[in-house]
């Protein structure tokens, strides 16, 4: 019953979803093509992973799509913002907007637990973004150093201090990666 | 974007419209990982430059001098009168917004003030105020705004997420370079001490050892030794790589990170190997020994004061032209400064390869030439051996650097050698190469640690771009010819578009080429050919 309501409302729901998170990059009335996937990519991953999450939610599935949709969001997020938290607002909007469009049909027989079943599947993707958003914050780490030791690492072989092994050429990068 | 705590209360009720206040009246937030860090006391020192502090963006007192606002105001009054073009884009700008998305910053990050027209509305802003009678008499109705310190921060802020790659201007309908604007802002900057460590340090280096790195005429011996050596290794041949030979025909420059970086040096071993294979009469300068110019970032004086060596070290070494190695910005100020800044070269003799005969009339004047053009000719005329399959563990695209792409519309000579040194090269989509090509990022001296997370949203578009070849064609390999784009884009890759490695594209052709005498299995970076791979292991 939920799941027919969402099917129906399903595009209704992506619009709302897509317009709010696009207005916090691109404000004003610059209209930037959304469909662009190199002119515009945020748009462009937001509105495709936007759309994957919404079916695949309503569609009750968890395929690799979804995990994917939801890195490309949150690996944007996480240069963004600081804190998890915010990284993560765009599913509990997903979630309010849900909510909102259901609301008028909650006298209409939607049984409790049909709308639990879907505010777990969305919490799920929430702790999934969460854990993503600290993955991404730790590649950036990883990052940090590795440039650090490629600006570094020749000097230290020159000065022939690169420790006991002799290492080929190339090599270099497989050992600290 | 907002740095405030979320009370659990708020978490379901998040206000999503964008904040109502008017760009005017937004202030600049300093989050680590968005900015850059102030220039050292010495650097500065070293470099004579004016007001050398302590001080931190993330406090309120910046400590600028007492009268700052006088200082700001007369360098915009210079700036004006000496700059006929910066004075035209102050004028003419109808904000049209045909720039707005195609700043590589504004689309990675969606901060407004990114757009170009909104970023040269920064200083736009404080020139109506001070210098239009329409902005003197309407103010803020004419777009104007009074020049407070907290203008000075936004400046500090956004004219340093600017890369000066000027991909905006290539779609102004008025030609409006907002790289120029970037650049008068930086010039009012360090008139008060504003300068970032990545510039200036670099460019104190460079001043006083010729390069950035502050390596000493030994300490450059010693690496081109090095890479010597290793080219023994890889080719199993002894190159000479001369060093201050006075009488030699040609000067080589090229930028350091070619003698010290990774993935640079690969390439810079490709340039020793081919150099030896066609006997070119050339040689290294040990205080030339830097091509890149990070005065470039940082005042037109600056400009001057380091690029002076390279015309200077041609003359004291006697030789007839130079040719000038892998890099973005080294070929700005080459192209496009160095003529009008530290000419006439008319000591020099107008460029011809001694190879192939071919008169580099583009370089008439400037007497130097981009090795890209150098390697192309020799390619054109079957000049040099290549066995392409010796680059077939690599599949390639290319990535146009900003200032040899649209600086000096070096766009086919490098695709040229890609396609006679590899079997696999595919080009990413037209509206991220060539003219239109996206930067990397992290040029104009912004390519810091402390900047990271800025310099990953910038380098979004060119992830994105490198993640549909690598989906169609599987691409693993990024070209490109700029110092800066090989030290930055590894980190874009990273995280953008794992499994994607970056190299120069000498280095395809130190790889591919046939030399007399050689002894190798493997490419410059040590890896086997394909095919090689099981002989290895028997």
């Amino acid at each position: 019953m939920i799941y027919d309501i969402l099917r129906q409302r399903r595009d209704i729901i992506l619009k709302k979803w897509i317009d709010t998170a696009l207005d916090q990059y691109f404000s004003g009335n610059l209209k930037i093509n959304d469909n662009d996937r190199f002119g515009n990519p945020v748009a462009y991953s937001i509105s495709g992973g936007f759309e994957t999450i919404l079916d695949e939610i309503v569609a009750e599935t968890h395929t690799a799509r979804l995990d994917d949709a939801l890195e490309e969001i949150v690996k944007i997020k996480s240069l963004e913002v600081e804190k998890p938290s915010m990284a993560v607002d765009f599913l509990l909007r997903l979630k309010t907007l849900i909510q909102n469009e259901l609301a008028d049909s909650a006298q209409n027989g939607i049984s409790t637990g049909e709308m639990e079943k879907l505010n777990n599947d969305i919490d799920n993707l929430i702790l999934s973004a969460f854990d993503i958003f600290m993955k991404c914050r730790e590649k950036l780490y990883e990052i940090r150093s590795k440039e650090f030791i490629k600006r570094s690492y020749k000097l230290l072989e020159r000065a022939n201090i690169t420790g006991p092994a002799p290492r080929q050429k190339g090599e270099v990068d497989d050992e600290i990666g | 974007m907002s740095d405030e705590k979320l009370k659990s209360d708020q978490v379901a009720d998040i206000d999503y419209n964008p904040p109502v206040k008017g760009w005017m009246d937004t202030k600049p937030a300093f989050r680590k990982g968005i900015f850059n860090y102030p220039a050292v006391v010495a650097s500065e020192k070293y470099l004579d430059l004016p007001f050398s502090r302590k001080w931190d963006p993330r406090e309120d007192d910046w400590k600028l001098p007492e009268n700052w606002k006088e200082i700001v105001l007369e360098t915009l009054k210079d700036l004006l009168k000496k700059y006929r073009s910066f004075k035209v884009f102050m004028d003419i700008c109808v904000r049209c917004g045909a720039c707005a998305d195609k700043c590589h910053f504004y689309l990675g990050s969606g901060d407004p003030k990114n757009m170009p027209v909104l970023r040269a509305e920064l200083l736009r802003s404080v020139y109506r105020n001070d210098f239009t009678t329409a902005g003197k008499l309407f103010g803020k109705l004419a777009g104007a705004r009074e020049l407070t310190e907290d203008v000075i921060k936004e400046w500090f802020l956004y004219f340093y997420q600017c890369t000066e790659c000027r991909r905006c201007s290539v779609f102004c309908p008025y030609g409006i370079d907002t790289a120029e604007i970037t650049m008068m802002g930086r010039e009012i900057l360090n008139r008060l001490g504003l300068g970032i460590d990545w510039i200036v340090t670099p460019a104190a280096n460079c001043f006083r050892t010729g390069n950035h790195l502050g390596i000493q005429p030994h300490g450059f011996k010693d690496s081109v030794d090095f890479a010597v050596d290793d080219l023994v290794d890889a080719i199993g041949i002894r190159v000479e790589a001369p060093i201050n030979k006075k009488g030699a025909e040609v000067l080589f420059v090229v930028p350091s990170a070619d003698y010290f970086g990774d993935p640079h040096y690969f390439g810079f071993l490709g340039y020793l190997a081919l150099f030896h294979e066609i006997g070119l009469d050339y040689t290294f300068s040990t205080f030339a020994s830097e091509g890149g110019n990070f005065g470039l970032f940082h005042s037109a004086e600056m400009i001057k004061r380091l690029n002076a060596k390279i015309y200077a070290e041609a003359r004291r070494l006697g030789v007839k032209w130079i040719i000038g190695g892998e890099c973005g910005h080294m070929w700005r100020v080459l192209h496009q400064y160095m003529d009008t800044m530290n000419g006439p070269a008319d000591f020099l003799e107008e460029p011809v390869s001694p190879i192939t005969g071919t008169k580099f009339e583009n370089a008439r004047s400037t007497k130097m030439v981009h090795v890209a053009e150098f390697t192309a000719d020799l390619i054109k005329h079957n000049k040099v051996k290549l066995d392409r399959s010796r680059n077939d563990h690599w599949i390639v695209t290319y990535h146009d650097s900003c200032n040899t792409a649209r600086g000096m519309g070096i766009l086919d000579e490098p695709r040229y050698i890609l396609e006679k040194t590899c079997n696999y090269f595919y080009d990413m989509p037209e509206n991220t190469i060539r003219e239109q090509t996206f930067c990397c990022g992290s040029g104009s001296g912004i390519g810091t640690d402390e900047n990271l997370e800025m310099r990953l949203r910038g380098g979004f578009p060119r992830g994105s771009a490198v993640k549909y070849v690598r989906e169609k064609h599987g691409v693993n390999l990024l070209t490109c010819m700029c110092a800066i784009d090989k030290a930055t884009l590894p980190a874009v890759m990273d995280f953008w578009v794992p499994g994607v490695e970056v190299a120069g594209v000498h280095e395809m052709v130190g790889n591919a080429l046939v030399m007399k005498g050689e002894k190798r299995s493997g490419d410059l970076r040590g890896q086997p050919f394909k095919g090689e791979e099981v002989k290895e292991h028997v």
